[in-house]
């Protein structure tokens, strides 16, 4: 089977999952969109390499740094693109094979499958956790630059214009306030948002 | 900040993570937005413990004159859990709104009941049609040929349709996936007297790739790895609980179809 219907396969199963979980429906397309590329990189290096764990490990991080990019660009939490993302990848199959291991009183196999299934769900889970927490540091760096740009304005206002000075607790108050807007922009990327604060800056 | 709309505001919060983990959100994402409404409306000290069966909050803050103001504690026990993101999303919406744009806490209130009232965006028959295409094109993945492809479709569509009323009705959730596995079984069964072109494995795989718990697993790993242990736990035992119902089901039929001597 082709690369590309595997990937139209994918595709389409990735929605069937979104409406499942309920997604928002303008999200259904991009949702189906992280599935499908993240299924094309699971079984491109499982292809490649013979190894489940390493290609499901990989899949989930591109999974993963997909679902953050739509999740700036869409204004939406990315679990919405995450988790009918990962639901192809998840060992459903290893899970079921276990359980007919177990009817048979095959016990080594089961534990043969069953311990692949953990390894797969443990591979998906690392894989989003590391981008997920790479991302969060990241964005604590920015919000901390964007509380000391907050400090950087207010000097400047404070040279050109003695009368605006702030005391301390406001100023603490107005870096409180740029932290925030830096937390939500990186949840909802509004681009008027980083316009205004980039025109805020010139000035 | 007076008495009563410390409560209120309290009451919101409370409100607003409840949505959240009811629909499927993570547990720090509920946290995180507990302890950031709060902040908005001037509580100096907040704190959010969440697990996948309650929430408990307690909020601190001295009153104007500073003097230390009584300690508030709410806890909320969650029984039924459903995956809906779109709530999820919207609440999530609504925590930049209040706290970026000052929502009074009454029209906030009332954002909050709109959410929780909207209905999903697709309905049981739409929810069990997908279900439907799910898993028969994610069997083609595995390979499967025509006529697999067409009984998973019109298998998967009735398992699905069933286990979402059963939900519906508030059942167990053991209760739901034993029934869910068993029916999966039985239609994969008696699709497979069809033709002999159809596996029943195949099937069946299809069939209980729309109940299998992949995302309490892999949420129950990630909360682990994050530190959020109880909910880490929590979740991989609903996760456990689940497949073995499914298991349950699925075998049970298995082993009775062996035993009067149908082969697999």
């Amino acid at each position: 089977m082709s690369v590309a219907l595997k990937f139209v396969y994918a595709y389409i199963a990735t929605i069937g999952f979104a409406v499942l979980f309920q997604v928002p429906k303008k999200t259904l397309l991009r949702s189906g969109f992280a599935g499908a590329i993240g299924w094309s990189v699971f079984n491109l290096i499982n292809q490649e390499f013979d190894s489940v764990v390493v290609a499901t490990f990989l899949a989930a991080m591109v999974l993963a740094m997909i679902g953050e990019r739509f999740a700036r660009t869409e204004k939406q939490p990315f679990t919405v693109f995450i988790i009918p993302g990962i639901v192809p990848l998840v060992p459903g199959v290893a899970l079921y094979n276990t359980m007919i291991a177990i009817l048979e009183e095959n016990y080594n196999l089961a534990a043969e499958v069953g311990s692949e299934a953990i390894l797969i769900a443990l591979a998906i889970s690392g894989g989003l956790t590391i981008v997920l927490s790479v991302n969060a540091y990241l964005r604590k760096k920015r919000m901390a630059l964007a509380g000391r740009r907050a400090v950087k304005i207010q000097e400047k206002r404070n040279k050109l214009d003695k009368s605006r000075e702030l005391d301390p607790e406001e100023l603490q108050k107005e870096i409180e306030k740029t932290k925030l807007e830096e937390y939500y922009k990186e949840q909802f990327f509004d681009d008027d948002a980083q316009d205004s604060a980039n025109k805020e800056e010139e000035k | 900040m007076e008495e009563i709309t410390r409560k209120k505001m309290l009451v919101l919060a409370l409100v607003a993570g409840e949505i959240m983990l009811k629909n499927g959100g993570e547990t720090y994402r509920v946290e995180d937005t507990i302890t950031r409404l709060c902040k908005s409306r001037g509580f100096k000290y907040v704190e959010s413990i969440v697990t996948p069966t309650g929430i408990y909050i307690s909020v601190d803050h001295p009153d104007e004159d500073g003097r230390e103001g009584p300690m508030h504690s709410f806890n909320k026990r969650i029984k039924n859990r459903k995956i809906n993101l779109e709530k999820v999303a919207k609440v999530n919406d609504f925590s930049r709104r209040f706290v970026q744009e000052g929502l009074s806490i009454g029209e906030g209130m009332k954002a909050l009941k709109s959410i929780e009232k909207t209905p999903p965006p697709f309905n049981n028959y739409e929810v069990a049609f997908f279900g439907g295409i799910t898993s028969s094109f994610f069997i083609l993945l595995l390979g499967a040929n025509f006529p697999e492809f067409l009984s998973a479709f019109f298998a998967t569509i009735f398992v699905t349709y069933t286990i979402t009323i059963l939900a519906e009705k508030e059942f167990a959730s053991f209760t739901i996936f034993l029934v869910g596995g068993a029916l999966a079984a039985v239609l994969a069964i008696l699709l497979g007297q069809l033709s002999p072109q159809i596996s029943i494995n195949r099937v069946i795989i299809g069939e209980i790739m729309v109940m299998v718990p992949g995302v309490a697993i892999t949420n129950g790993v990630r909360d682990s790895i994050a530190g959020d242990l109880i909910s880490g736990m929590a979740r991989a035992g609903e996760a456990l609980i689940v497949a073995v119902a499914i298991a349950f089901g699925v075998g049970f039929v298995l082993n009775l179809w062996a035993f009067i001597g149908g082969g697999l």
